[in-house]
């Protein structure tokens, strides 16, 4: 995609951020086609990020339908829509409306039908609420295509993003003192840009689940196991043994579920000391301002990405459902 | 219903209806008031009062997305009310175009909340609404964003600090002379232009544009802005000559050049400037600008001096042109740094200066920023602070203050992979101006040359955040706030209205229910300009010795308000 100079009305409108990240990055974030996968609590306040920065195009793949709880919490949402309604289409209207510079496109497939050349038209993937087999598949056909894919998911109050971004060259500013001024000195500053370069693991190296047919040998002894790493995988099996998420009308049975599943992590992994009984009841619901802090997390790791400026995450975030901490976490052969 | 069942089972049931039920109070529907009012929205709050002095930008949309460009100049509380009302009609939302610190937002109203959340980009509000919680006895969520960087926290009085327990950050200061007479840096001659505009079509006392420091007392006369050094008849003078641009560059330039030239001490160890011959500059034609790198903007591009002289005549004709045909009884241009003939007088002004001088000249769209203090903003940093700002919320409401913290946003490089650091919340400060039982200070002035309306303007208003102050020495009134005691001569000094060193003065703001003790003592000489030094009262003086905001900077944000309220943009709906 050409990078064309911005437009009058384009450098009004993106004047703050072209303030914050140069003008470059704002070119590439202009030639960038995203394809976001699930639109609700995330997926919208994911949405809304990445259009209001000003890409190019944003497809949403979202086969579902609008619920009473959709018409609730989602803000993409006008009141008056049907429920039974296909989501992927109703968004539209108010996502256009935050940003008319971006193509929207609603596609209402289920992500199961897609096959590799789908994904290889656009610049980056970002998906929510798919399984894990979606996830490994997905990351596969990204990585045939040199398209860049990050996965995020929220579990109540505990929210966490993946990233592959395979092998990714990005610059950094870096703030260069003058030869011979102190720190804080009132002199010239100079701002440097400097080369770097990062590799990310395939995700299947990354998120290893019980009983498939991935490398156990992939999983490295971790010196300091995470609770909130376990806590990912397990959720992830969950989902992947019983078709959905855990949910608050079956909570006693699902917080056993989950338990057990944990201690087939546990083993599988080799880990030691995991302490998980007091988060298992905050993994329940879509909790909306969870949502908004992961959504901009995960937005401006898009935004990284495409402008190929500043260093991304490298390879898990982890918002932590007690603490509220974000923490990244580098997991991977 | 079903969704509301499910709602009552994520949150527990009690929860669930506190925050259906409660009464929410945001202060600021720009960036992270957009995104505040949107979480209360979708976790469930339906009652909200919403407060903001400002009409909607373009700049804005990149991120304050309640607002789309056909809203561009209305109302931002009543805009973001409708869109809010959008999302959910059951939502009880009015948004009130009005600036927090208007006195029928007394602590009666703030009474009304039950939780406050401040979404505010200035100092002088953030103190007022601090106050106002603190007499109201309500939790205020506090949070601030610059670029990537943001923060939160929760002030609750009794059990944390108060917004002012600690001092706050206070912004750069220029020497005086350094503006006036050997500038060095770009934003040195800036803010010299910036100045030369307030003193040909502005606000010509306006002093609000610069934080100074250092010896400015000395230099102060009755004949000459302080600043600029230019003589304050300036503008009478340029009307003489009906603006002519050339021969004011002339003086500017060239004559007052010369006149610096002829101060050898200060070129000792300086390169000393060149005066510019801008006759010699005047474009024949108009030449199309050269574009050092394709990826720039129109804006971004650097004049020549030629191009300088070129753009200084044809503002200050425009600008000349517009102020002559003000009505009204307004006199004075209202300074807009998105007013491009603005924007363009003090780029080519400000970079005459910095090529006499020899300094780099700066592009408009850097100018730009340096004149009208813009902050890099954009909508992810906001989107992850308000976020943690309605989970705070949560924890209010459900009683669980000790889950309550302060939240840094840091970006990957000073982070060491902690993106979201929390820190634990700290108790009160029990010598603070605000929430202390009984808040003392020591104020120390020359009692012989430091009037009532010092008093008023600098230390109540400008450091110690009160809006409507009166104060009284035992018995006597010194100063009221209201009309009836218009009869108090605020010109005449302390000594002479007879304050003494060891004088009580005892001050109260009525409407922000805030008492302060004022203990006063004499001193001569001072190190910056202010005149005056204030202390809280304690034995560890050093460290409570007033850094308290500058007193300029206060005051430069209420005449900033005071501006937007009554120029002429302005509009009631």
């Amino acid at each position: 995609m050409t990078e064309k100079q911005l437009s009058t009305d384009e450098a009004e409108l993106y004047d703050r951020q072209i303030r914050l990240w140069g003008i470059e990055s704002q070119e590439r974030l202009r030639a960038a086609d995203v394809l976001l996968i699930g639109v609700r609590g995330l997926g919208s306040e994911i949405a809304k990020n990445i259009i209001l920065a000003g890409i190019n195009s944003l497809t949403i793949l979202d086969d579902g339908e609008v619920t009473q709880e959709d018409l609730r919490q989602n803000f993409l949402l006008q009141e008056k829509i049907p429920l039974g309604n296909k989501i992927a289409e109703e968004v539209l209207p108010r996502a256009q409306a935050l940003n008319p510079l971006v193509k929207l496109t609603g596609d209402t497939e289920p992500v199961a039908a897609k096959t590799s050349d789908y994904f290889k038209k656009f610049t980056m993937v970002v998906a929510t609420r798919i399984k894990f087999d979606a996830i490994i598949k997905i990351d596969n056909y990204c990585r045939e295509h040199n398209v860049k894919f990050l996965y995020g998911d929220i579990f109540g109050f505990f929210g966490f993003a993946v990233s592959d971004l395979q092998e990714h060259d990005y610059f950094e500013d870096r703030v260069q003192l003058q030869s011979g001024q102190k720190r804080g000195h009132d002199g010239e500053k100079k701002t440097i840009k400097v080369e770097a370069k990062m590799t990310f693991p395939p995700l299947n190296k990354v998120l290893i689940l019980p009983n498939t047919k991935q490398d156990i040998n992939a999983i490295k002894k971790m010196s300091r196991p995470n609770n909130l790493f376990v806590a990912l995988l397990v959720l992830l099996e969950f989902r992947r043994q019983h078709d959905r998420d855990p949910a608050a009308a079956k909570m006693s049975e699902d917080v056993d579920t989950l338990k057990s599943i944990s201690s087939q992590i546990v083993e599988l992994y080799n880990f030691s000391n995991i302490q998980m009984d007091d988060l298992y009841e905050l993994f329940f619901g879509d909790i909306s301002p969870v949502c908004a802090v992961l959504g901009g997390v995960m937005a401006q790791e898009v935004i990284k990405a495409v402008s190929h400026k500043e260093p991304p995450i490298n390879n898990i975030f982890l918002f932590d459902p007690v603490s509220y901490s974000g923490k990244e976490l580098t997991v991977g052969p | 219903m079903m969704v509301e069942r499910a709602a009552q089972q994520v949150l527990g049931l009690t929860l669930y209806e506190k925050v259906s039920t409660c009464k929410v109070l945001v202060v600021g529907a720009g960036g992270i008031g957009c995104e505040i009012l949107k979480n209360l929205s979708t976790t469930g709050f339906r009652n909200i009062f919403l407060v903001d002095l400002d009409t909607v930008d373009v700049s804005n949309l990149n991120r304050q997305f309640l607002y789309q460009l056909h809203q561009v100049g209305k109302s931002k509380a009543e805009a973001a009310a409708d869109t809010i009302r959008s999302f959910n009609p059951n939502i009880q939302i009015t948004g009130s175009h009005a600036d927090i610190r208007s006195f029928e937002y007394n602590v009666e109203f703030f009474e009304k909340f039950d939780i406050v959340f401040n979404a505010l980009d200035n100092l002088s509000a953030r103190i007022h609404v601090n106050r106002m919680c603190l007499a109201a006895n309500l939790p205020l969520i506090e949070s601030g964003t610059t670029g990537y960087l943001g923060q939160t926290t929760v002030i609750k009085r009794g059990l944390t600090e108060c917004f002012e327990c600690t001092p706050k950050p206070v912004p750069k200061r220029f020497p005086v002379c350094t503006i006036r007479s050997t500038p060095s840096l770009p934003i040195h001659c800036v803010v010299w232009a910036r100045h030369l505009f307030s003193q040909l079509f502005g606000h010509a006392d306006d002093e609000s544009a610069v934080s100074l420091s250092v010896n400015a007392q000395e230099l102060r006369s009755a004949e000459h802005d302080l600043v600029t050094d230019l003589p304050k008849s300036l503008r009478k003078w340029a009307v003489s000559l009906n603006f002519d641009p050339y021969k004011i560059m002339h003086k500017l330039f060239s004559e007052d050049i010369h006149t610096l030239l002829s101060m050898d001490t200060l070129w000792r160890n300086r390169n000393p400037p060149q005066p510019l011959n801008c006759y010699a500059h005047a474009k024949t034609e108009k030449q199309s600008p050269v574009y050092e790198n394709p990826h720039c903007l129109p804006d971004q591009s650097v004049w020549s001096v030629d191009e300088c002289v070129d753009h200084f005549c044809r503002s200050i004709k425009e600008l000349r042109d517009r102020w002559e045909g003000l009505t009204n009884d307004l006199t004075e241009l209202l300074w807009d740094k998105d007013d491009s003939s603005m924007m363009q007088f003090v780029t080519a002004a400000a970079n005459l200066r910095a090529y006499a001088f020899g300094i780099p000249a700066s592009n408009l769209f850097e100018i730009k920023a340096l004149a009208g203090s813009i902050i890099p903003a954009i909508a992810t940093t906001n989107a992850i602070i308000a976020g943690i700002c309605v989970i705070e919320a949560l924890h209010i409401l459900s009683g669980d203050f000790d889950k309550c913290q302060t939240t840094f946003l840091k970006t990957e490089k000073n982070s060491r992979n902690r993106l979201l650091v929390p820190e634990k919340l700290v108790p009160p400060n029990p010598k603070c101006y605000a929430c202390a039982e009984q808040p003392e200070a020591k104020l120390f002035v020359n009692l012989s040359k430091f009037t009532l309306e010092d008093l008023r303007s600098k230390i109540l208003i400008g450091s110690l955040g009160m809006l409507a102050p009166d104060v009284c020495m035992g018995p006597k009134l010194l100063l009221s706030s209201e009309e009836e005691h218009a009869g108090i001569n605020k010109a005449k000094t302390l000594k002479e209205v007879g304050v003494r060193p060891g004088s009580l003065l005892e001050v109260e703001d009525f409407l922000q229910d805030h008492k302060i003790r004022l203990f006063v003592a004499e001193k001569d000489t001072f190190q910056d300009q202010d005149g005056f030094e204030l202390e809280s009262r304690s034995i560890d003086s050093e460290e409570n010795t007033s850094k308290r905001p500058s007193s300029e900077v206060l005051k430069r944000d209420l005449e900033e308000i005071e501006e937007n309220l009554f120029s002429k943009r302005f509009k009631k709906n």
